[in-house]
Parts: C-alpha cells; sequence; structure tokens
C-alpha cells in the first residue's frame, strides 16, 4: 500500500506541478485588487531642462495664410520638446476633441506663453489632462498644420477623393491613438486641485483693437486664453443644425440676422434661436417649433454641405427630423464701442445647451475666460472666393458668461 | 381530468387483465468490493428466442431489483450502470416463481472523460444579446447520448436546433430551468460531478417518471444521498481549456443498515489555461446531504443543500479583425495588467461572482407495492454577480473599441473599404475614398507590436490614474473629492426560488403506468448593480451617462433614481457596495399539472400524456427612472398565460431486440420573463402582442440493441409559431445597451438522429458513430420594437422584419436564413477498445459543418436594406442599375450584402483518449484517464458569435454598410488529466 500511496502522491504532485504559479495570481486577491501605482509625473529633469518654444513651432508652418487651396502642413522631424500648460478644458463639452495649450517654459506664460491647439481627438480629455497641468510634447513626427487661419498640432492630414476628383481635407489629422498620444504627450504636475487658481493659467484682457490685429495664424494671440469686459448683443446668430450625428455633411445653416426676419416663416419672427445651443432633445423640440420644411422651403440660404436636393421636399424633412443630432450656434457681439465682431461660440454636445441666453439687442456681457480664435473661412477652404474674418470665443464653462446686470 | 384518466385506466385494463406471474430479482453489488451495491441500474429481460423486451425495471439504492409478471420461458438479462460494464445473464423463469439470484457483480468500467459540461455551458455572452448554451447530454442508455456527449457539446451543438431552454432539467424530481431565463441552471451545480452523477436523460419527446416533458429531451438528476457512489473517492484534474487543476472528494456511506445514507461532496476549481488568458477559476462546490428511510423503505425523507461559490474570468468575443491582429482567435480583450508596487497582474473586468445554495427537503414515499411518489420543496437563493466596466464621461478604456482598430483609419472613408463588395449595384457608384494610411499602420502597430499589452487589453493603470486625479465637488458635501470616471459595477441578478413539486407513479395494472404531478413555483429575482470596485476614487454618482449627453440641461432626466433626487437635490453619491443603474424585481409564478398514462404489453407501448399550466410574470421597478417617471417605479401590468401540451407515442418491440415508436405532441409555452419586457433595466413596457409560443412536433424512431450491437435512428419534425425573443446588445455609439424585442418569430425544425455501437472481432474492440442533421430554418416575418435603454425615444416600433426569414441574391434566388448557433450537421465516429486488465483506448473523429451566425433584425428591416435616405415605402424604385436597368437585381444586390447570414466553415476535430485503473486488495482502485482534443490543433472552428447592431451610412446616403461581426472559437488542441483514487 505505500507503493501504491506513493505513486498517489507522486500524480497528485505531477497535475501541481502543471499548474504554472501565474495563472493563479489574478485569483489570488480574492477579488481585492488593491490600487494601480501613479503614473511617473514628468519634470523638467526628465528633459535636460531644454525646450522648444511655442513660438518656434507654429513658425515652421511656412504656408502663407492667403493660400486658397490647401498644403500640406509641416511634419516636424526632431525631436523638439515643448513645456506648455494646458488652458482649455472639456468638462462642460463646449470644446471637443482639441487641447489648448500655452508655453510654460518662457517666465509668465499668461503673459508671454505664446497659445496652441493639439490635435489630440479625444472626447473627455479633461479627464486625462487637467486645467493647469504642465505637458512635456515631443514633437517628432507632429504636423503643424493650419485649419482657416488657426495652428494646429497634430498628425498629418490625408487625402480625400470622390470619384477620382481631389475634394476637401484638412492640413491636419487628429492624433487620435492612445499610444501615438502616448508618445507625443508627457504628464507633468498638476495645479493643487484643492487649492483654487494654484498654478492655474489667468486669462488675458482682451480690446477691439487687438483683436483686430489678428489677421493670421501666427499671431500671439491666436489661441490664447482671454477675458472679455462689455460685449454687447447684435441680435444675430449663425446656428447649424445637424441632421446626423456620424457625419457632417448633413447640415442647415441657419443665420438669424434682421434681414431674415422678412423671410415668410414662423410667424415672421426670428428662427427662435434664443438659447446658447440644442442638445439633441432641444433641437428636435426646436425642429418642431420652427416646421423645418417650411424653412427649407422659403429660406434660400439655408444650404446643405452635399446639396441633396431631396432636402427641399417634405419627404427628406421626416428624415432629417428622424436623425436629429445637437446643434450649435454663433452668437454675435461686438466689443462696446467698437464696430468690431466677436462671436461667442457653442456646441450642441455642451452640458449647458438648451441654456437660454436671455439677451436682447444691446445687451452686454463679459466673459471671464474664453479661447480666441481666428477664422477666416477663405484660408484653407477652396470654396470662398472671400476673406471672411472671424474671431471666436469659445467658453470653457458657462458660468464665464457675466450678464452685466 | 381524473375522469380522463379514470377511463384511460379502465381502458388500459381490460387489456391487460390476464397477466402471469414469475420473474427474477437479487442484488447488484460491485464485484471489486461487494459492500458497494449498485442503485439505479437499468435491468431489461429480452427472450432469447423472440428478442422482445419482456420487463424493464431499475435497481434501488441499496441494489437490490426485482423484473417479475414474466411467463415461464429462457431469457437474457441486461444490466446497464454507470461506471460499470455492461453485463448480459441467462436467466431461465420456471414455474411462475421468482428466481432469485442473489448477488449479481458487476465490473467497474475504467473511468472515462470527465466530463465538464457544466462547465461549457457556463461559457455566457453577457453583452451579445444572447446567452445560449449548448445541449448537454448525459451519457447514458441512449445510444446517440452515449455516443455523442461531449463531443457535441464542444462545439455548442443544440439538439435538433432548438434553444437551450426547451430542454428540461429535473432536480430532485424539481423541474429547475431558471425561471426567468429558461436556461438549465448547470453552473450551480458545476464542480459536483460525483454528486451529481446519478441522473438519466430522455430525447425529444420523452418525459419521465418526475415530468411531462416538453420536446426536446429531460435531463434528470436525482441528487439523492442513498444514490451517491458509496465509499471515499478523491481525484485531482487537470486540463488547458478551461482551468489548470480541479481537486475533489466525496464521500458517501450508502444505505446503512439503520436506513441513514449520508453523503459529502466537495471541489476546488482553480486557474487559468492555455487558450484564453484572463479566464480564470477561483470556484469551489460543496454538496451536503442526508437521507433516512422509515418503514422499510415506504417512506424516505431526504435533506440536501449544496452550492458552487466561486469567482471567475470570463472571455469576450472580437471581430477578426482584431483576431488577425494579435494572431489568436482566443483572444480575450476583458483583461488587462494592473501595476501594483512595480508588479503587473493580470486582471479581468469581467468576472462571475456567485454564490448560489440550492436546499432540497424531499419526502417520498412507496406505501404499496404499485404505487410511489414524492413531494419535494427545493429553495434557491443567494446572489449571482458578474463584474463590468462603467464609465462616465470618459473614453471607452476597451482595447477592441472600433477607433482603435486600423479599420477606423483604412476605412477608406466613412464607407469602410465595404464597397468592393463585388455586386453590380456597389460596381456602379463612384467610390469615395480616404486613406489615413499613416494611422492606419501606427493603429497596426500598436496592436501587432505591444509587447507590454499596453494598447491591445485594458489599460487598469490608466483608469486608475484618471480617477486619482479626478477631483470634483462631491454634490452631497460640496467637498472636494476624487469622483471616478470609471469603475467596475456588479450586476446582479439574484434569485430567491422556491420550488414545490409531488409526482405519483401509479401502476394501476401490471401493463398500465400512470405518472402523474402537481407543480409549483414562486420566483422573485432582483435584477441590480452595485459599485464593486471605485478604480482608486472616492465616490460615483447614481445618473445615466448617456442621457446626460442628450438632456444636458435637465438634470431630473439623466438621474437613475429620480426620486433621490427630487428629495435631496442632487443626484446619489455612490460608494462601493452601493446599489444603483438599475433595480428591479422579475415576478414568475407558476402553476401545473400533468399526467402521463403508458400501456405496455406484448411489445406493443403507447403513452398519452396531458399538461396544463398557468403563469403570471410582472416586473416592479424599484428606481423611478428620469427618463420614464411614469413608466420605470411600481408594478408593470401583470401578464398571464395559460399553457398546455398533449402528447402520444406509441411503439412497438419486435422480435430480434427491434423496436419502433412514434411520437407526436402539441406545447404551448409562456414566453420568458427576458423576453417579455422591451427594455426591462429601465421600465415597465411590455413587448406588444405577447402570446405563447406553439410548438407542433413529431419524431419517429428506431432502435436495435442486441449482443453489443446497438443502433438508433430518429427523424422529426417540429413547426413553432408566435416565438419572441429580446436581444440586448452593448451599443459602442450610444454607449447603452440596445433593445430589439421581437415577436412572432416561427422556425421548423427537420431532421435525423442516427447513433451505432458496433462490437468488432477483436475483443474489446467497438466501432460507434452518430450523425445529427437538422434543417432549422425562420418560417415567418416577425415584428420588432427597438429601443435603446439611455433613451426614451423607440427607434422603432412594431415594423415588420421583412427580411428575416429569407433574403434574396442578386439572381434573385431565394436564400433561406437558418436559426444560428448551432451546426446543423454533427457527427462522430469512435474506436473504442477496453482490456480485461481495465485499460481503455478511444480515437475519435468529429465533422461539424452548417453553422450559422446568429441574426441581428436591425440589420433585416425594409429600412436597413433600403438605406437612409430614401422613402421606404418605394424600395425598387431607386435601385435601377443604370447597366442593366435591371430594377430588381439591384435591389436584391443591397438585399444580398445587407440581409444575408454568414454560414460557418466546417470542421474536423480528432480526439484520443486512454485510461487505466487499478485494484489493490479488491479494496482500493486508483485511475486515471487522460483525453487530448483537438489534436490537429485547428484553431479556425467558429462556435458562435453575434452581429454588431450598428448601421454605419455610406457617403452617397444611398446605402448602409454592416460593421464587423464577432465571433467566438473554440480552443486548439487541450488535454484533460483526471487521477482518481477510492476507497
Amino acid at each position: 500500500m505505500k507503493t501504491n500511496l506513493k505513486s498517489i502522491l507522486l500524480g497528485a504532485f505531477a497535475v501541481f506541478a502543471l499548474a504554472s504559479c501565474q495563472e493563479f495570481q489574478p485569483v489570488g486577491h480574492a477579488g481585492h485588487y488593491g490600487y494601480a501605482d501613479a503614473y511617473k509625473v514628468y519634470t523638467d529633469a526628465d528633459f535636460n531642462s531644454q525646450f522648444t518654444s511655442v513660438a518656434t513651432i507654429k513658425k515652421l508652418y511656412k504656408t502663407p495664410h492667403a493660400v486658397a487651396a490647401i498644403k500640406n502642413g509641416v511634419t516636424i522631424d526632431k525631436h523638439y520638446i515643448m513645456k506648455v500648460q494646458v488652458i482649455s478644458d472639456d468638462v462642460s463639452g463646449n470644446i471637443y476633441k482639441d487641447l489648448y495649450v500655452q508655453d510654460a517654459s518662457v517666465a509668465d506664460p499668461d503673459a508671454n506663453g505664446e497659445a496652441l491647439c493639439i490635435k489630440v481627438g479625444k472626447g473627455s480629455m479633461y479627464a486625462d489632462y487637467k486645467y493647469g497641468q504642465v505637458l512635456y510634447i515631443d514633437c517628432y513626427g507632429l504636423t503643424i498644420g493650419q485649419y482657416c487661419g488657426s495652428l494646429g498640432l497634430g498628425m498629418k492630414g490625408y487625402t480625400t477623393s470622390v470619384a477620382g476628383k481631389s475634394v476637401k481635407t484638412y492640413e491636419t489629422s487628429y492624433i487620435e491613438l492612445n499610444e501615438l498620444i502616448d508618445m507625443h504627450i508627457f504628464r507633468g504636475a498638476i495645479a493643487d486641485p484643492k487649492l483654487k487658481n494654484k498654478g492655474v493659467p489667468q486669462p488675458v484682457a482682451i480690446t477691439a483693437s487687438q483683436v483686430a490685429a489678428i489677421t493670421d495664424c501666427y499671431h500671439p494671440l491666436n489661441g490664447k486664453l482671454v477675458t472679455v469686459k462689455d460685449i454687447v448683443y447684435s441680435d444675430q446668430i449663425f446656428g447649424i443644425l445637424n441632421a446626423t450625428t456620424e457625419q457632417d455633411d448633413d447640415r442647415i445653416f441657419l443665420s438669424n440676422t434682421e434681414s431674415d426676419r422678412t423671410t415668410p416663416i414662423y410667424n415672421s419672427e426670428a428662427y427662435g434661436l434664443t438659447n446658447w445651443s440644442w442638445s439633441k432633445v432641444g433641437s428636435e423640440a426646436f425642429f418642431d417649433s420652427l416646421c423645418v420644411h417650411k424653412v427649407l422651403q422659403y429660406y434660400p440660404e439655408t444650404d446643405t454641405y452635399m446639396g441633396h436636393p431631396e432636402y427641399s421636399s417634405g419627404k427628406y424633412q421626416t428624415k432629417v427630423y428622424d436623425r436629429q443630432a445637437s446643434s450649435g450656434t454663433s452668437v454675435y457681439f461686438k466689443f462696446k464701442g467698437s464696430d468690431q465682431d466677436i462671436l461667442v461660440r457653442t456646441s450642441g454636445y455642451a452640458k449647458f445647451s438648451d441654456q437660454p441666453m436671455n439677451l436682447a439687442k444691446g445687451d452686454a456681457i463679459s466673459i471671464d475666460k474664453a479661447i480666441l480664435t481666428y477664422y477666416n473661412s477663405k484660408v484653407g477652404d477652396s470654396r470662398y472666393e472671400e476673406s471672411n474674418r472671424q474671431y471666436q470665443l469659445t467658453v470653457l464653462y458657462l458660468d464665464d458668461i457675466k450678464y452685466a446686470n | 381530468m381524473k375522469k380522463l384518466i379514470l377511463s384511460l385506466a379502465v381502458l388500459f385494463a381490460t387489456i391487460g387483465a390476464f397477466a402471469q406471474t414469475g420473474g427474477v430479482k437479487g442484488t447488484l453489488v460491485d464485484r471489486a468490493n461487494r459492500s458497494i451495491r449498485i442503485p439505479s441500474a437499468e435491468l431489461t429481460l429480452i427472450g432469447l428466442r423472440s428478442g422482445e423486451e419482456v420487463a424493464k425495471g431499475k435497481s434501488q439504492t441499496d441494489g437490490t431489483f426485482l423484473l417479475d409478471n414474466v411467463e415461464d420461458g429462457m431469457y437474457t438479462m441486461v444490466i446497464e450502470a454507470q461506471d460499470y460494464n455492461r453485463q448480459e445473464i441467462n436467466v431461465t423463469i420456471d414455474n411462475g416463481f421468482i428466481k432469485d439470484m442473489v448477488i449479481v457483480g458487476l465490473t467497474q468500467a475504467p473511468t472515462q472523460n470527465e466530463v465538464l459540461e457544466e462547465d461549457v455551458a457556463e461559457l455566457s455572452i453577457d453583452d451579445a444579446g444572447f446567452a445560449e448554451t449548448p445541449t448537454i447530454l448525459f451519457q447514458t442508455n441512449d445510444v446517440f447520448a452515449s455516443v455523442t456527449g461531449y463531443d457535441f457539446s464542444a462545439v455548442r451543438w443544440k439538439s435538433r436546433g432548438y434553444n437551450s431552454e426547451s430542454q428540461q432539467t429535473i432536480v430532485s424530481g424539481i423541474s429547475l430551468n431558471d425561471a426567468v431565463t429558461g436556461y438549465s441552471p448547470y453552473s450551480l451545480w458545476s464542480g459536483l460531478n460525483e454528486a451529481s452523477r446519478s441522473k438519466s436523460t430522455t430525447i425529444g419527446l420523452k418525459g419521465d417518471d418526475n415530468t411531462f416533458g416538453g420536446y426536446n429531451g429531460v435531463s434528470d438528476i436525482t441528487f439523492a444521498p442513498s444514490e451517491v457512489r458509496p465509499g471515499t473517492r478523491f481525484s485531482v484534474l487537470t486540463n488547458s481549456s478551461l482551468y489548470r487543476l480541479r481537486v475533489m472528494g466525496t464521500y458517501a456511506t450508502g444505505l446503512t443498515d439503520k436506513g441513514w445514507a449520508f453523503a459529502v461532496n466537495a471541489s476546488a476549481r482553480l486557474g487559468g489555461n492555455d487558450w484564453v488568458k484572463g479566464v480564470y477559476y477561483r470556484s469551489f462546490a460543496y454538496y451536503l446531504g442526508a437521507e433516512k428511510r422509515f418503514d422499510e423503505g415506504r417512506h424516505i425523507l431526504s435533506l440536501v443543500t449544496f452550492a458552487a461559490p466561486g469567482r471567475r474570468g470570463s472571455q469576450n468575443a472580437s471581430t477578426q479583425e482584431v483576431y488577425d491582429l494579435v494572431g489568436s482567435n482566443t483572444y480575450n480583450s476583458n483583461w488587462g495588467y494592473q501595476t501594483i508596487n512595480g508588479k503587473r497582474i493580470v486582471r479581468n473586468s469581467r468576472e462571475k461572482i456567485t454564490f448560489e445554495p440550492v436546499t432540497i427537503l424531499k419526502y417520498q414515499f412507496h406505501p404499496i407495492e404499485d404505487l410511489k411518489g414524492h413531494v419535494t420543496f427545493l429553495w434557491r437563493t443567494g446572489s449571482n454577480g458578474s463584474t463590468a466596466l462603467d464609465w462616465n464621461d470618459a473614453a471607452d478604456p476597451r482595447p477592441d473599441y472600433y477607433r482603435n482598430l486600423p479599420s477606423y483609419f483604412s476605412n477608406a472613408s466613412l464607407d469602410y473599404m465595404r464597397y468592393s463588395g463585388g455586386d453590380p449595384y456597389f460596381k456602379n457608384n463612384p467610390t469615395i475614398r480616404v486613406n489615413d494610411v499613416e494611422k492606419q499602420g501606427l493603429a497596426w502597430d500598436s496592436w501587432v507590436m505591444d509587447q507590454t499589452r499596453t494598447y491591445s487589453q485594458l489599460n487598469w493603470d490608466h483608469l486608475f490614474n484618471i480617477n486619482y486625479n479626478n477631483w470634483a465637488a462631491n454634490p452631497a458635501t460640496g467637498e472636494q473629492e476624487r469622483r471616478s470616471k470609471y469603475v467596475v459595477e456588479e450586476r446582479h441578478q439574484d434569485q430567491n426560488d422556491l420550488n414545490l413539486a409531488t409526482t405519483v407513479n401509479w401502476r394501476i395494472l401490471p401493463t398500465l403506468t400512470l405518472n402523474a404531478g402537481l407543480t409549483g413555483r414562486y420566483n422573485n429575482t432582483h435584477y441590480y448593480k452595485v459599485i464593486g470596485d471605485l478604480l482608486g476614487g472616492d465616490y460615483y454618482l447614481n445618473t445615466d451617462n448617456f442621457a446626460e449627453r442628450d438632456f444636458g440641461s435637465d438634470p431630473s432626466k439623466i438621474q437613475n433614481d429620480l426620486d433621490y433626487y427630487n428629495e435631496h437635490g442632487h443626484a446619489q453619491v455612490l460608494r462601493k457596495g452601493d446599489k444603483y443603474g438599475y433595480d428591479y424585481i422579475a415576478k414568475v409564478r407558476n402553476a401545473g399539472a400533468w399526467a402521463v398514462a403508458s400501456f405496455d404489453r406484448n411489445g406493443l407501448t403507447a403513452d398519452l400524456g396531458v399538461k396544463y399550466g398557468f403563469k403570471t410574470m410582472q416586473r416592479e421597478g424599484l428606481y423611478r427612472k428620469g427618463l420614464f417617471p411614469d413608466d420605470s417605479k411600481g408594478n408593470s401590468p401583470l401578464l398571464k398565460f395559460h399553457t398546455y401540451g398533449v402528447k402520444a407515442s406509441a411503439g412497438y418491440f419486435f422480435a430480434g431486440a427491434h423496436k419502433v415508436e412514434v411520437n407526436a405532441g402539441i406545447f404551448s409555452d409562456a414566453p420568458q420573463f427576458t423576453n417579455a419586457f422591451v427594455s426591462p433595466r429601465t421600465r415597465n413596457s411590455v413587448i406588444a402582442n405577447l402570446t405563447t409560443q406553439k410548438v407542433y412536433t413529431a419524431d419517429a424512431n428506431y432502435w436495435f440493441s442486441k449482443s453489443g450491437y446497438e443502433v438508433r435512428a430518429t427523424v422529426y419534425y417540429s413547426e413553432m409559431k408566435d416565438g419572441t425573443k429580446l436581444m440586448s446588445f452593448y451599443d459602442d455609439t450610444q454607449n447603452s445597451f440596445t433593445n430589439f424585442a421581437m415577436s412572432g418569430i416561427g422556425e421548423r425544425h427537420i431532421g435525423t438522429e442516427v447513433a451505432f455501437k458496433v462490437p468488432l472481432p477483436v475483443k474489446g474492440l467497438t466501432i460507434q458513430g452518430a450523425v445529427a442533421y437538422s434543417y432549422n430554418i425562420y418560417t415567418s416575418t416577425p415584428t420588432m420594437t427597438q429601443t435603446i435603454d439611455n433613451s426614451d425615444r423607440v427607434v422603432y416600433e412594431n415594423v415588420p422584419v421583412k427580411y428575416w426569414a429569407f433574403h434574396y441574391d442578386i439572381d434573385g434566388k431565394k436564400i433561406q436564413h437558418h436559426v444560428g448557433s448551432t451546426p446543423e450537421l454533427a457527427s462522430v465516429l469512435a474506436l473504442k477498445y477496453r482490456t480485461n486488465d481495465y485499460w481503455f483506448f478511444e480515437l475519435s473523429g468529429n465533422f461539424f459543418a452548417m453553422g450559422y451566425l446568429d441574426m441581428n433584425p436591425g440589420y433585416r428591416t425594409l429600412a436597413a436594406v433600403v438605406g437612409p435616405e430614401y422613402n421606404p415605402l418605394e424600395p425598387e424604385s431607386r435601385y435601377v442599375d443604370p447597366a442593366t436597368d435591371d430594377v430588381y437585381q439591384a435591389h436584391w444586390a443591397h438585399e444580398a450584402y445587407m440581409a444575408s447570414q454568414e454560414q460557418f466553415k466546417p470542421a474536423f476535430l480528432l480526439n484520443a483518449s486512454v485510461g487505466k485503473s487499478w485494484y489493490f486488495q479488491r479494496k482500493y482502485n486508483l485511475g486515471f484517464s487522460l483525453s487530448v482534443r483537438n489534436i490537429t490543433n485547428n484553431r479556425n472552428v467558429k462556435t458562435g458569435g453575434y452581429e454588431q447592431t450598428r448601421l454605419l451610412d455610406s457617403t452617397q446616403k444611398n446605402c448602409y454598410y454592416r460593421y464587423d461581426s464577432k465571433y467566438f472559437y473554440m480552443p486548439g488542441i487541450n488535454y484533460m488529466l483526471n487521477v482518481y483514487f477510492k476507497f
């Protein structure tokens, strides 16, 4: 029997031996996996304190802004490291896929640090990159390119062809891939969230004349975090109704200007653009109130990107309604005492969408924090023949809009 | 009902009034250890000359048997018992006496492959919209079941193509198919192979002593302490396809002289496997049973409790693109590394955590020779959870999310390379191409070159670090705390299942038996989820993530618990263990009665059975959900269903061991709770036109059994109407579950089953084989309602799924659609060799073909086929092919693309086993069995999968495209070694 027992024990041992330790490891924690290690916080020392300024990177872009056709962006072939600080926050959803940063390698970044848009291409970036956080960006392999007057750093743009013909595309594209993002963006210190304003970027005040001076993509204020006082509502809104979430080519542009009101639609009133933007649900309600087929029928400027003839028929209207997505606006303001337009841009995906503006013509507001961008539809888009300069403010939070009263 | 039974009794009584008595009796024991009695052995007396079966019976728990009412003559007595070699003994009965054979010893069969069917069945596919389990045919005396056994369930074969809830599982006399899903709950006793060893299986329309049965057979597991093999047994098992190690111990007293029987069975299943990383087991199981016989067995009382508590990681399906990128069809996207103090551990995001004890109190009575019965109470309770990642306003963390794949960039565009479909419709349209070749290559790199598995698996470190830094004001206190963006949720389906059944088996006359029973069930299943792990954060909020995007400015809409919000003015702040998301109770009540009368005389058998059932279902919502304030909290309407079943069979034993039998039945079955509500997680809305499913079925069977030769051949035909099905898929774009509620599904199943065992001239060598062919098709145009859990909009309401049953190909040929998730052709051919000194060898080949992918109704509506921007009422008008002017051809081309169903490639598998038993001192038994499966290492066998739900617009807006389907594959070569010791 001794021999038998020995064989049993040997057999059992063999079975145990087959089971390596590692595969039992996941269950060793009995459901309590503990806490993962915190990420390394990069410091200047990791990059030998050798930084290239944002201004230098911007200057690498050589394509003159006046060129109508799309050009290639400039792909950077050296390991330029930028030390930057995050000045945007997509927590409210008003900024989407873009990360705005300002140079943190200079003294007093708020005053002296030039800003740039990083085309990260992810939603909810505030989870990864905090407002005020220091980032180190390795520019090697990235492309600096322009879209309608503003620069962005991302991946190389790609070509598009429809039936063999070249069509619109962009000089840069989003970085998008997690691995690519991790190869180029390194997280530095975060400002202490419990201490208000500690290390957090402060906006710079801007005036009408400063804004008017922005005429190209290189301007130091282009992309900066700014604050404006007393801008006056012009009673003019440009709205885009998106009819689908998948693409951007099912859009209906609505301009709510004084002249539009003569158009015999919807009780001869404005389109009813009274919200900062519309969520999907708000947008559907708006469509209902607008009686969209009348818009399509009577308002000649209503346009769609691809120009489907079906848009003008009642048949298509149903389809638009079915696939209605959230919609954003550009609300026109002027600097007080000036004829200089400045637009407040909002997205339909913003969490503050459907909030009423509560503004009448002539009402003044101030904006504590917003990203200032220059937009010229002629630059980088051959469809437009004339230059159409606009200055846009993209607010980070709705709370930053302060009413005069 | 009573009158019917009485009339039948009188009818059969007159036929069989003149039977003679005489017979054979004895006690079955283990030849190696005579103290071991052998219960539940099947004994059959066959006329030596006529070959006619004249009597049949089973040995009792103490091993005794009696076959009586047999005329004088010479017979062969065939004895078949589980784990013992089949034995044939010649018996002569004279002068009407009962011949007492005293002791009949049986030789133990070498233990073959330990069966892990329960674990096969456990592979559920939660987010895939279906969780079909294969049919499990336990190796019993049916030659087909015995030959096919494990081989077929390895590819998730389903008997006759029926859905798995149609197979009845009887536990200790109670029908224990899950009250809300209908599935067989094998996982309740997985790991208890010894305690559940005593079981029987019927095929097709056959019921048994404990149940009326259905149309897809019965698995009847006794769990009786007295039927657990007496003695002590230990086994150690290792295998490479599920878990590395199983250790199991069993002790059973058998029936003692004082009428007691006790049994204990416990096991642990631990470790991972060679094929699917992240799948691991940390599962345990126990069984405790006590039984007491009173009054010489006239009254038996038993109490049994068992459970299989544990935790295990599960597998996920991915698209072929992902499998090709990582170079493995068994890639599992569920797991990833988590770094703790510099050391990386594997963590699975989808774990099953269960502890569901079952307690059975059973009273059996046997007051007179010809009457026996039982009253059984069964209670299932406990907790059944499964984990998943949940996130709020953050990027989709799953590595195989479609935006992380190269195809997203190569895709050409919005048309995703789907343009060159090769059919005329696509060829005549201009293409649009966008090639982000660079990023496509980089995406490819991030999969193929990812040595550290940072991007091709879940990145737990990233999730933790996001949570570590996400400081936000706690809405309850205003304090800054870390709000988790990612959490692990635990989804629960906790049952409180009370069952009562009573059965009477009355041998009214020697030729007439009546089996009848009453059943009752009271089930409350609590569905909810809790925060399982905050992943480094401090709190989470009880809000609906996706609704937040659509209803940004209306905080009441995004509340999962609106009442809490209204009371406190903010969303509930959640800590670990807090309930959130959804919370409702599925209430299912059943009552039923059934009776089957069986007549048996001179080789002629006939059964006639009826059953009636009443079922109610109700959803009780415990949350008032912001999106559905009026339809989410409180009770739904009470759904009531009356069901019935009628079946009849007639058979005849011919001389020479031939038998034929025909069966026919009509059934109406109530829908399952899980198929009755359009979106049970969120609201009380019931599927429109909900009604009972009707099944009309018939089969014809032929058997031959003599001198080791065994054959069964069966043909069957079934027609089903008014089926309902809720498919609930996780939709990437919606970050939510999308529900397709279908009703009015019709199916037809026609097929054949043939199996044989033939002894070859070499002693101990047998050849055996089986073929199952089933033609399972859809026959109706069901209607479908599509909803999204996180949206109040009904996407489709009661639209016909026009292309569900068939579509036309580009030549106008009608292409039939099939019931998916099972091969329609399954076959096995095996050689078995056994020696007298307990060696056995087996070599088997399997061939499977004609498996189909489960269909998504969303691809088969008219709207899906005609594309996004055209009037769906005039589909043909826009499909004029410019080349041929052929309107219909173009339409069919699009139909062929959108509505077609994928057929899986055929597969061949080769398996081999070897085993040996040693006996020492007539008391100790040591043995092993080793099986190697899929010897040719075929890693391309699809065992199932599903179509994704999303439709993609073409750039031209003239059609939709489908997203890639997701698949499960069978593991490649794998082994199982079992070493056991018993005494």
